[in-house]
């Protein structure tokens, strides 16, 4: 059917043309919450003003009470007006960031499963080439520089520009001098800046650069402490860390060199005790020489503080607008990487037999894994895969349950192309028992239960019995319910039987086992064994297997060298001819009688 | 915050910071003499003679003057006092790691550790100027120029006076769950961060388990809680900074009420109204730009307490004068160990292991093999008992000497970013490249270093994520070969490598455990069945039998119903064929 089509052209993720979203597109379902969140802010941001301004006219009506008569019924009602504006001001303010916040929880949460739905559709290839350090980069690090920002920063640089520009105007419109010595701080601010700023673009890069290294030579002093430690090797590990440190220090010392009176100056400059001194300076000249009302200027003494501070802060909010851009580039990148969406269409599948129909595959382009690889497995058969580590075995067992989809060529279970089975069907037509048990950090019935969440406990049961593993779950602390490797440290061995009794529960037609013996401890290995021929029973079972004695009795060997089936028997005819089956049944009979002292002898 | 961080620098770091400390103070009263000027200021300048205002704008201009003089140098005084501290604290984490016994580790820590080290570091040496600094001005200057007010006139400054401390209090009531949000926060973003790289890792399985899998379910409502604290903690954050600004406002206002009735009833004049009005507005002002920088502070603190809490890790007891070993001989004296109180892994283990044989140990998973190899390496301390090298108990002869005794050859293999032959070398680094390659050769390293495009110089990645388990093994055999240790410790876990890797893994085991005293964690029939002797271990913690094979197939029924079933499953078949 499509099969073909639908891998030769995956499905484009919300765009086309993959190109990067700004925050502000990015956050568009919150956009109107935004906006009202900022008018309201900045409504109160500009109410600052008001108490300033009744004072002024309180002052004034003051000066003049001896010929007008001041009574106290205006008193009050200056008083009562800035009361009532400060309190206007608390309730627009608390508004406004409860809006923000609450856009900023429906956003993160949005975003952050949109997320997950795209990394449960993108190809399992994707996740090789990306290392997992990156998933957890986009869904934790961009999500959360994206998401401070709708509930600070919005209401924050609203206010960071009125309260300096209705400062401004106010004072302009008293006194346009007094207004121009309000800016004589805020110039000296903007010239010092490209001082602090030098080479900033490239330091920042240079910046990271370190902390990145700092970072993972972090890691590796702690992950290889105990190589460290026992080798008594300070070369690696303590002293890399102590020179990375030491790089980092003077890289810090150098930048500061470069800027440091720079910033000295800024932060002299958008003090608020420059500000007023540079007022009081101005303002008396005027006042003396000029006429100017003195209390235009005790305005201006208070209001020159609300100017240079509050710009400053909005240059740093620049800083995080870019971060955040960056993040938002980042993540619309990651959703934009072609999803694999599987057909709503079911189709029935006749049987549990497999076919490999002229496969190809390659993980890397020109490095072809499989070439035009034809077979038939029959419903029912117990096959085995074998041959060299590189020979392809893994890369078939994957193509099952569609792990990976093949660049060429269809693989039918049933007579149905996987890439037909809908999302329901692909898990349970295919069970897999991996080499990795893969146990999350979820409860032991959950685990066994991971396909089924609705599973009973009494099918929990009974699987975990099949797969005998059910008297040491009993040993654990919480027995079922003891969450994996906190209260459980279940060996390798005792993983791979709850991997079982996982794929037990699942109960699909076809079942692959990639290595599931391998990390066997001697106690758990007859377990296992037991376990696995309890799962084996009357289906498909398609085997990789290192130790050859155990598929000894497969009904069909499948003998792979290179990506392409070289022999194919069963074991007694594949013994008696001459080929790579016989030699690597030499090989392994003999690397079993060694002992670990006779080999060195 | 301080006082933590003065506690983690060194001298030189902390004499900076004293120094770094009382410029800050001094130019915080430099503003405060400004803002009291500004009163008079005010008050001269509406008096009918305003040029009277000149002599007092000169004081204000030199007050301002010494304030930036002093700002600017403790700008970048305070650069140096963060570089000094940045140092300081890597260099007690990074001693503290190399000093913690391994068993601190046997969990994995790096990424906590790296958060404290890289970010939490960085911003706690940055705390003095970034944090620091803004508070002292917005709360130091403020407090010293109301209180001077008072000389000016204690009626109009009283008001201001009194909010003081209700402002304080208003602030500590505000922080009081704070810190609990705050590491509320910081653990379910840990949680979240770990549970997304498990998803991504878990991948294969995830897929196979379908759409509407417990794995899906659990990392969606993970990262739901995570939001969930976050938003509590930005909630908890603009609650508190908003009590603080309303109340600061609302304290603003009423003093400047009081000062408005106090004037209107005739005690005070219009200038001293007008300069008291200014001042209550300037104050207010520079407290409120203050305010944001506490969650700074707050933050850094946090940083600072985890640096201490590892610092206040128990270490292991070290001797004075370090026991020297009689010989290579290893020997267990009634040892119990517990992990966790009440919880015993090991019961009262005593057996010998004579110098140059090889002791093979057996038991269910869980029964504690693992353990007991690793406290011969002192990864731990006994609870109770013993153990002893060459005669002599390992606490006694000291971890350093421990470790140079003991040689470990265990599944989870380390490899740091560097050569593969530096990697090699690290087993004694004082060896030639010649003694390297040698020991490579037998440990059947050289057999895949020959393929690598630079040979022996090809570079490894992290944590030795370019070669395969079975290749990182041989890498960490032929580091145990070259280190030459009289004692080795392995895990004999084989069993998930091909039979070309382990044909040569075997090889090279056997030449290691050659003459030395070999304790092995014991998976093969063939080694088990070779060993001198046999220590079989119970789910009690307990040893079960012990004795050389023959002996054990005869006298101990657990180990010979052992045997029979490892025997029968070499044999074993996944299925009989149809």
């Amino acid at each position: 059917m499509s099969s073909l089509s639908s891998l030769a052209n995956p499905v484009q993720a919300a765009d086309n043309d993959p190109q990067v979203q700004t925050f502000w597109q990015l956050a568009s379902p919150v956009r109107r919450e935004i906006a009202v969140s900022g008018i309201l802010c900045s409504l109160g941001a500009i109410l600052t003003i008001l108490p300033v301004w009744l004072i002024v006219e309180l002052l004034d009506r003051a000066r003049h009470s001896e010929t007008d008569g001041f009574g106290m019924t205006s008193v009050g009602w200056y008083l009562a007006g800035i009361l009532g504006s400060v309190a206007l001001q608390g309730v627009l303010m608390g508004a406004a960031y409860g809006i923000s916040h609450r856009a900023d929880a429906r956003f993160g949460e949005h975003l952050r499963q949109r997320q997950i739905d795209h990394l449960l559709r993108l190809p399992l290839s994707w996740f090789s080439r990306t290392a997992s350090g990156k998933v957890k980069k986009y869904v934790e690090d961009d999500v959360l520089d994206i998401h401070q920002l709708i509930a600070h920063v919005v209401p924050d640089v609203a206010s960071g520009v009125w309260v300096p520009l209705s400062s401004l105007i106010f004072l302009f419109v008293l006194d346009y001098r007094i207004g121009l010595i309000a800016l004589i701080p805020v110039a000296a601010t903007v010239l010092a800046m490209p001082l602090m700023m030098r080479d900033v673009e490239s330091k920042f890069v240079e910046y990271d650069r370190h902390l990145k290294s700092l970072n993972a030579t972090t890691v590796e002093l702690i992950r290889g402490i105990s190589v460290i430690k026992m080798f008594e090797s300070n070369r690696f590990g303590f002293r890399r860390f102590l020179e990375r440190s030491d790089a980092y220090a003077t890289f810090g010392l150098e930048w500061v060199r470069l800027t440091v009176h720079g910033s000295a100056a800024i932060g002299v400059f958008s003090s608020p005790v420059f500000a007023v001194g540079v007022m009081a300076l101005g303002g008396t000249w005027l006042v003396t020489n000029h006429g100017v009302d003195p209390l235009h200027l005790l305005a201006g003494l208070i209001l020159s503080v609300n100017i240079t501070q509050p710009l400053l802060m909005l240059g740093m909010m620049g800083q995080f607008m870019k971060d955040a851009n960056k993040a938002a580039a980042s993540i619309t990148r990651f959703l934009a990487e072609p999803e694999v969406i599987p057909p709503t269409f079911y189709q029935e599948p006749s049987d549990a037999s497999i076919e490999l129909d002229r496969v190809e595959f390659s993980y890397v382009p020109e490095v072809p894994v499989l070439t035009g690889l034809t077979e038939r497995l029959e419903s029912g058969d117990f096959i085995a895969l074998v041959g060299p580590s590189g020979a392809g075995k893994s890369t078939i067992a994957m193509l099952l349950p569609r792990l990976l989809d093949p660049i060429a060529g269809t693989v039918r279970v049933g007579g149905v192309a996987t890439t037909d089975f809908t999302e329901e069907q692909l898990y349970t037509q295919v069970g897999f028992v991996f080499q990795d048990p893969y146990l999350l950090d979820i409860s032991v019935r959950d685990n066994i239960a991971l396909s089924h969440p609705d599973a009973s406990m009494i099918e929990v049961e009974r699987v975990a019995k099949a797969a005998h593993i059910y008297d040491r779950i009993m040993r654990l602390p919480d027995g079922f319910d003891t969450i994996v490797d906190e209260g459980a440290h279940l060996s390798g061995g005792e993983q791979q039987r709850v991997a079982i009794a996982r794929a037990m529960l699942v109960d699909a037609p076809v079942v692959v086992l990639d290595e599931a013996t391998a990390f066997a401890d001697p106690d758990s290995e007859t377990a296992i064994q037991r376990g696995l021929s309890q799962l084996v029973a009357d289906r498909t079972v398609v085997v990789i297997a290192h130790r050859l004695h155990t598929i000894i009795n497969a009904d069909q060997i499948l003998v792979m060298d290179q990506g392409r089936v070289v022999e194919r028997g069963t074991h007694n005819q594949l013994i008696t001819q001459p080929g790579l089956y016989a030699d690597l049944w030499r090989t392994y009979q003999q690397s079993r009688q060694i002992t670990m002292k006779d080999a060195g002898r | 915050m301080l006082r933590t961080l003065y506690r983690l620098g060194d001298e030189a770091a902390n004499a900076l910071l004293r120094r770094w400390g009382v410029i800050v103070v001094v130019a915080a009263l430099a503003t405060s003499a400004v803002l009291l000027g500004i009163i008079l200021f005010l008050d001269r300048i509406l008096s009918p003679m305003p040029a009277d205002a000149w002599s007092m704008v000169g004081i204000m201009a030199i007050c301002a003057l010494v304030f930036a003089i002093l700002d600017w140098y403790g700008t970048v005084l305070s650069q140096f006092v963060s570089e000094k501290y940045l140092r300081a604290m890597h260099r007690l984490i990074a001693r503290r790691a190399i000093e913690l016994p391994l068993g601190y580790f046997s969990v994995d820590r790096s990424g906590e550790i790296a958060q404290m080290t890289v970010k939490g570091v960085v911003n706690a040496s940055y705390a003095p100027g970034s944090f620091q600094k803004p508070l002292v001005y917005g709360v130091v200057s403020p407090m010293v120029a109301v209180i001077g007010a008072m000389f000016i006139e204690w009626r109009t400054a009283l008001p201001l006076l009194i909010s003081i401390p209700i402002l304080v209090a208003i602030h500590r009531y505000s922080y009081t769950s704070h810190k609990e949000i705050e590491r509320d926060s910081q653990r379910h973003q840990q949680d979240a961060a770990a549970t997304i790289l498990e998803f991504a890792q878990s991948q294969p399985i995830v897929r196979v388990a379908g759409p509407h899998s417990i794995a899906v379910q659990h990392v969606r409502s993970v990262i739901t809680n995570q939001l969930r604290a976050a938003e509590r903690l930005l909630l908890k954050n603009g609650r508190t900074l908003s009590a603080l600004q309303t109340g600061t406002l609302l304290c603003m206002t009423v003093s400047l009420i009081i000062q408005v009735l106090l004037f209107a009833n005739d005690s005070i004049s219009i200038g001293i109204l007008a300069g008291f009005a200014a001042f209550t507005f300037l104050v207010t002002k520079i407290a409120l730009q203050a305010m944001p920088f506490t969650q700074g502070l707050m933050m850094v603190a946090n940083t600072l307490d985890q640096i201490q809490e590892l610092l206040d890790e128990n270490l292991l007891p070290e001797p004075d004068a370090p026991a020297t070993p009689a010989d290579a001989s290893i020997e267990f004296l009634g040892v119990d160990f517990a992990y966790v109180d009440g919880a015993p892994v090991l019961n009262d283990i005593s057996f010998r292991v004579a110098p140059g044989t090889t002791t093979a140990l057996v038991g269910p998973s869980g029964s504690g093999k693992t353990t007991l190899a690793r406290l011969v390496a002192r990864f731990y301390d006994v609870t109770g008992g013993e153990v002893r090298i060459g005669e002599a108990n390992v606490k006694d002869l000291g971890t350093p000497q421990v470790a140079s005794l003991v040689s470990m050859v265990f599944q989870d293999v380390y490899l740091f970013e560097d050569t593969l032959m530096e990697n090699i070398r690290l087993g004694r680094q004082d060896a030639t490249d010649a003694e390297v390659i040698r020991a490579a050769k037998i440990a059947g390293v050289a057999e895949f270093a020959e393929r690598l495009p630079d040979g022996y110089q090809t570079g490894i990645s992290e944590g030795g994520k370019n070669l395969s388990n079975g290749q990182r093994q041989r890498v960490s055999i032929a580091r145990a070969l070259l280190k030459d240790a009289p004692i080795v410790l392995l895990d004999e876990a084989t069993s998930a490598l091909d039979v070309e890797n382990e044909s040569l893994i075997l090889s090279g085991l056997a030449a290691l455990s050659g003459e030395r005293t070999c304790i092995a964690i014991a998976h093969r029939m063939s080694t088990i069945a070779s060993a001198d002797q046999i220590v079989v271990l119970g789910t009690d913690g307990r040893i079960a039998a012990i004795g050389d094979h023959h002996t054990l197939l005869r006298e101990s029924p657990t180990y010979a119903s052992y045997w029979e079933d490892r025997q029968h499953g070499a044999g074993w078949q996944l299925r009989d064929s149809h």
